[in-house]
């Protein structure tokens, strides 16, 4: 019997882990204005190497989302923010920067944090 | 030939000097380089290191590295004759790590930063002072590169990759000859078919120092 992955495997995923999120269609739906729908966000370490393998410590973050619950499915140039949840604090504002989907109907996007420019362009 | 060797070490009187290294030529010109970036207007707000070893945080960003990579050393001459020296080069690197989610204009700022760096090689008091002497900057690698090899880590970062390459000249080991005569101690014997106690010898003692430079 096949599985509907989507309705019963990520929905009910979703219903537990998954928390708001305000998307700026950008890239996807330019002009169109911010909507909130929902998504798991998950954030790990990575080391990526600089000159002579010295290291810069980041991390490697990403929103899961139900391709379902998508009118149109963001893009690469889209804009979201993680706003307070519950007792969850604030986490920032993203721009998505790579979407993978795992054919079962849930789409992985990678993102990448909105930061102040340092140094600031004044010389 | 300036030499970078401290030679002030000396365990009692009568042992010779040590020649005791302070910082090699190599580590020299680093620090010359280093000291020198970090007072250009460019890196005032920048952190600095020059230890590869250091993880570099996000907050550490804008981030100056200044890293010694390799030295190369090439026979001078006949390599089986005379003296102990070598034909010197050091590479060093340098890593200007920024942050900017607009990657044209992060582009521009690693840019601006090179024209910075290259200040270096305006500055004459760095292959000309009296600490450390370069021959020539005989090579460099710039590079743009931009994150993790998926480009997918969360801070939009953009480092400046420069690799240079100085000829630091000929550098010297001579020999260190430990100088065991100590005391030159004397006497005549006069005259040498009669009776020496007859005549008023000399006698005379020589202290020397040992190996004094």
């Amino acid at each position: 019997m096949a599985i509907d992955f989507s309705k019963q495997v990520y929905i009910p995923a979703f219903n537990t882990f998954a928390r708001p999120v305000v998307f700026t269609p950008a890239a996807s739906q330019p002009g169109q204005p911010a909507y909130t729908k929902r998504g798991i966000y998950s954030t790990q370490p990575l080391d990526i190497a600089a000159e002579d393998n010295s290291i810069f410590s980041d991390q490697i973050t990403v929103l899961d989302v139900v391709e379902e619950e998508f009118a149109v499915i963001p893009l690469q140039g889209d804009l979201l923010t993680i706003p307070a949840y519950l007792t969850l604090p604030s986490l920032g504002d993203f721009e998505i920067i790579d979407g993978k989907t795992n054919g079962g109907g849930q789409t992985s996007f990678n993102l990448r944090q909105i930061v102040s420019t340092k140094p600031l362009d004044n010389f | 030939m300036v030499q970078p060797f401290k030679k002030d070490l000396r365990l009692y009187g009568k042992t010779p000097k040590v020649r005791s290294t302070r910082r090699s030529y190599s580590m020299l010109v680093r620090d010359g380089m280093f000291d020198r970036l970090k007072l250009m207007p460019f890196f005032t707000m920048f952190n600095f290191s020059t230890k590869k070893d250091v993880t570099i945080q996000p907050q550490s960003i804008p981030f100056c590295g200044v890293y010694f990579l390799q030295e190369f050393m090439a026979p001078d001459g006949d390599a089986n004759a005379g003296d102990v020296r070598f034909r010197t080069s050091a590479r060093y690197g340098f890593s200007i790590i920024i942050q900017n989610n607009d990657p044209d204009q992060a582009e521009y700022t690693l840019d601006k930063a090179f024209q910075a760096l290259s200040g270096l090689f305006s500055d004459p008091t760095l292959y000309n002072n009296k600490q450390f002497q370069i021959q020539a900057f005989s090579g460099g690698l710039r590079q743009h590169v931009y994150g993790h090899v998926g480009q997918d880590n969360q801070t939009p970062i953009a480092e400046l990759r420069f690799e240079l390459t100085c000829d630091l000249g000929v550098i010297e080991y001579p020999p260190f000859t430990e100088d065991d005569l100590e005391v030159i101690h004397w006497e005549t014997a006069f005259p040498v078919d009669g009776d020496p106690s007859q005549v008023q010898q000399v006698i005379a003692e020589y202290d020397l120092e040992q190996n004094n430079e």
